[in-house]
């Protein structure tokens, strides 16, 4: 059975035309053309991913973003039609993974879903379990445990964590990981890594004002914390 | 320099009481007052006091004369009975007769008979009275020549003329001193004076300055006050009008003078009030209809953006079978892809200047390293230079120090505009993008050694729609809005965009960014007429980082060899 996504959107024709790109894409596509019904039809075909207009009749997509979030951790990208950093910013912190603005170019679109679905997939030669300061991070089954309890990350604020550890002297540059955590191809707006980059602190930071495990390289980006490589593959 | 430093607080002081003064109108008002009544008060007093005394003086001299006339009769009498006894006696008993002539002197303050010099008897200078006063005050008139002038003693004929009198302890009063001739023979004469004090008027001429000064003290301060309440009171309507007005000049108009009042400044208010409001009603009816059409072109631009994504979209799914197409249509679906690639471009243009026209462009600042920004950026364009063959080359000197607090995106964008117009008019010669940073500032230069702009379009590159060549540039894509964003960018980011250009010789165009709120900016590290202003290409430097390596082969032939190397 092909992937799931569902597309919130009200405009009819932008939604039919973007299925049309989705399925030619090998992906199964669901609408839903008003804000008030999306977490309802979410709920009955357990989508994959949601394409998320942010301007709806009813309840908007911000409200969608954050309900969606906080109960399903389910990959979210926004469309929206505002370019502005405000709205982006807005979008990112309601729960979206990703934007992308319109009009989009449908390879950036299909490319960008990619690997939101995939998620992290380590290098190879990569080891299998990494311990970033008090943190385990085990690659295959996804899971980062603090003293033996699991922290509940995101698949994207996961993959965040995985690209930084898993390249511990490696300095990321906020470009960089928009490259690779979320498959940006051109410049983006590089405040989507820092709007996640705080989420994921706020999770796995003993004392996120003072980063041990996500630590900012200033003028550069990010970089790992004191990393331990257990098990290679 | 302990000097100085009191000079400069002399100084200091003095300007603090000069502005106070330049800045109250009461206080201008008061002293004014002070001054004018003081004056005239003086002169008041000067003139009764002048008119009295002198009354004063006149009526006594009058009377004294009147007196010393008198008991110089007497005296002369006395001395006539005398005179048989005085050369039978073969001297004059001067003591007994000054005894005998003292109550014909009344009402003098000392009296006196001298000899006269140049007499018979060959006496001088017999001082008869042993007041030393006398004798000091006839020595000062000077009274004794004029009287040795007189022919003879006259009674009619007194000399008199003011003297101070000395006491014993030099302290002086005025007086004034009489003197005549007396005949002690018909050769013969002696001298008598009378000197009489004149303290009764200078008692009163002290009794009416006291009360002159007390009196202009009263009055000076009466006025003071009347006028600095009258000042206040007329001006209390005044300084609320000014208080108020001084907001209205701040561009706040909310409020009003509202005074109750029906006089001049009552009337001035409320026509001040009507034109205040008529402009708030003129300014906010305007901003509502500049609000009303920045949203419309906002909406519209946000509207075409759904069906432009729908199109684009629908473009590509079709271009994805255009080998099925015949040539005639699969050529118009590239012009499809192709336009609506440039009308998205536009709409997306003209949304950012409508946000900057409206003054709602939000900048979000974070730590940006600029150097790392640009060298991505031209990374992105490398595509675009390889197929201008324009050898696209980056120097950065001092990398860290470029990191400053700017929004990324805005700056990629000027760097992308830039880079874009260089490489669209660069002739496929050399691109030279230059970041350097001092502690001031951060500075991005594009310079192309292509066409140039003529001086007398240099003025106009900044403008809306403006293209440097018509005919040419209609193909390259450009909007005609992107050096006027890149402009309103770099103001955004409080800098500044300058360009020079020569024709032929090529562009520069420099991007200066402050690091610190007020950074002088005037003189940037980056000159603004490049070094190489007269050079027709790149000619080989320190550290340069080539960033499209496909355009290496065609710089080689033209004699340049950019080198690689990659900087701290």
């Amino acid at each position: 059975m092909a992937t799931r996504i569902l597309v919130v959107d009200d405009d009819a024709a932008l939604a039919e035309m973007i299925g049309i790109v989705l399925e030619q894409g090998g992906y199964e596509v669901s609408f839903c053309y008003n804000g008030s019904d999306a977490v309802t039809t979410f709920l009955k075909l357990n989508p994959a991913l949601v394409l998320l207009d942010l301007m709806l009749p009813g309840v908007d997509g911000y409200q969608i973003a954050k309900v969606l979030k906080a109960n399903y951790n389910i990959p979210i990208i926004m469309l929206t039609a505002k370019s502005d950093s405000f709205d982006i910013v807005k979008g990112l912190e309601s729960g979206a993974d990703d934007y992308i603005i319109k009009p989009f170019d449908p390879n950036e679109l299909l490319a960008r879903i990619k690997v939101r679905l995939r998620g992290f997939t380590p290098m190879a030669g990569v080891a299998d379990i990494i311990e970033v300061e008090d943190i385990t991070i085990n690659l295959s089954s996804r899971d980062a445990l603090r003293a033996g309890e699991r922290i509940p990350l995101s698949q994207l604020e996961f993959s965040l964590l995985a690209t930084l550890a898993s390249n511990p002297s490696h300095s990321f540059s906020r470009q960089e990981l928009l490259n690779l955590v979320w498959g940006h191809t051109e410049t983006s707006d590089p405040r989507v890594v820092n709007v996640h980059v705080q989420r994921l602190r706020a999770k796995v930071e003993n004392d996120p004002d003072s980063p041990k495990i996500v630590r900012t390289v200033r003028g550069i980006g990010y970089r790992a914390g004191k990393t331990r490589t257990l098990s290679s593959r | 320099m302990a000097l100085l430093n009191k000079r400069l607080l002399h100084k200091r002081f003095f300007m603090r009481v000069l502005r106070v003064w330049r800045r109250s109108l009461l206080l201008r008002s008061v002293f004014v007052t002070i001054s004018f009544t003081s004056l005239l008060c003086f002169i008041v007093s000067f003139i009764f006091i002048s008119i009295v005394i002198n009354g004063f003086l006149d009526s006594r001299i009058s009377s004294i004369l009147q007196e010393s006339k008198s008991s110089y009769v007497r005296l002369q009498n006395a001395f006539n009975a005398h005179f048989v006894s005085v050369d039978s006696y073969g001297g004059y008993p001067w003591d007994k007769f000054l005894q005998d002539a003292r109550p014909y002197v009344t009402g003098a303050y000392a009296y006196g008979l001298y000899s006269n010099s140049t007499g018979s008897s060959g006496e001088v200078d017999i001082s008869i009275d042993s007041d030393p006063a006398l004798y000091t005050a006839v020595q000062r008139s000077g009274i004794s020549a004029q009287l040795t002038k007189m022919p003879q003693a006259d009674p009619a004929s007194l000399l008199w003329s003011y003297v101070p009198i000395e006491d014993k302890n030099s302290n002086k009063r005025p007086g004034i001193l009489v003197a005549q001739k007396i005949s002690a023979s018909l050769t013969n004469s002696y001298e008598y004076y009378l000197l009489y004090s004149l303290q009764e008027a200078d008692d009163l001429l002290g009794f009416l300055r006291g009360i002159f000064v007390a009196l202009s003290f009263v009055i000076v301060i009466i006025c003071a006050t009347v006028v600095g309440l009258v000042v206040r009171f007329a001006f209390a309507p005044v300084r609320k009008i000014e208080s108020i007005s001084r907001k209205f000049a701040r561009g706040d108009l909310s409020e009003r003078v509202r005074l109750a009042r029906l006089d001049e400044v009552g009337r001035l208010s409320s026509h001040m009030d009507a034109v205040v409001g008529a402009l708030q009603h003129k300014i906010t009816s305007l901003e509502a209809a500049v609000e009303q059409q920045r949203r419309f072109i906002s909406d519209v631009s946000h509207e075409l953006r759904t069906p432009a994504s729908t199109i684009r979209l629908a473009a590509n799914v079709v271009k994805n079978a255009q080998d099925a197409l015949p040539p005639t249509a699969a050529r118009s679906l590239t012009l499809l892809s192709e336009q609506i690639d440039k009308f998205c471009n536009l709409v997306d243009t003209l949304l950012e200047m409508n946000k900057y026209d409206a003054g709602v462009a939000v900048v979000i600042k974070s730590d940006t390293c600029i150097a790392e920004l640009v060298q991505n950026e031209l990374r992105s364009c490398t595509d675009a230079a390889n197929n201008a063959r324009s050898p696209l080359l980056f120097v950065c000197d001092n990398w860290q120090n470029t990191c400053t607090q700017a929004d990324p995106l805005r700056i990629a964008r000027i760097v992308r505009n830039l880079v874009y117009n260089a490489i669209t008019y660069g002739k496929g010669k050399s691109i030279v993008v230059r970041v350097a940073a001092n502690d001031a500032c951060v500075c991005i230069g594009v310079r192309d050694y292509g066409c140039g702009i003529r001086e007398d379009q240099l003025g106009f590159v900044f403008d809306r729609f403006w293209r440097a060549d018509y005919s040419r540039t209609q193909d390259t894509g450009g909007s005609g809005l992107g050096l006027a964003i890149c402009y309103e960018d770099a103001l955004a980011h409080n800098g500044k965009l300058a360009v020079w250009s020569r024709f032929g010789f090529g562009s520069h165009f420099l991007l200066t960014i402050p690091k610190t709120e007020g950074a002088d900016l005037s003189s940037p590290i980056i000159p603004l007429e490049p070094l190489d202003a007269e050079s027709t290409d790149f000619i080989k430097e320190g550290d340069v980082i080539t960033i499209n390596q496909g355009a290496i082969a065609a710089a080689e032939n033209t004699d340049t060899q950019p080198i690689e190397v990659v900087t701290s």
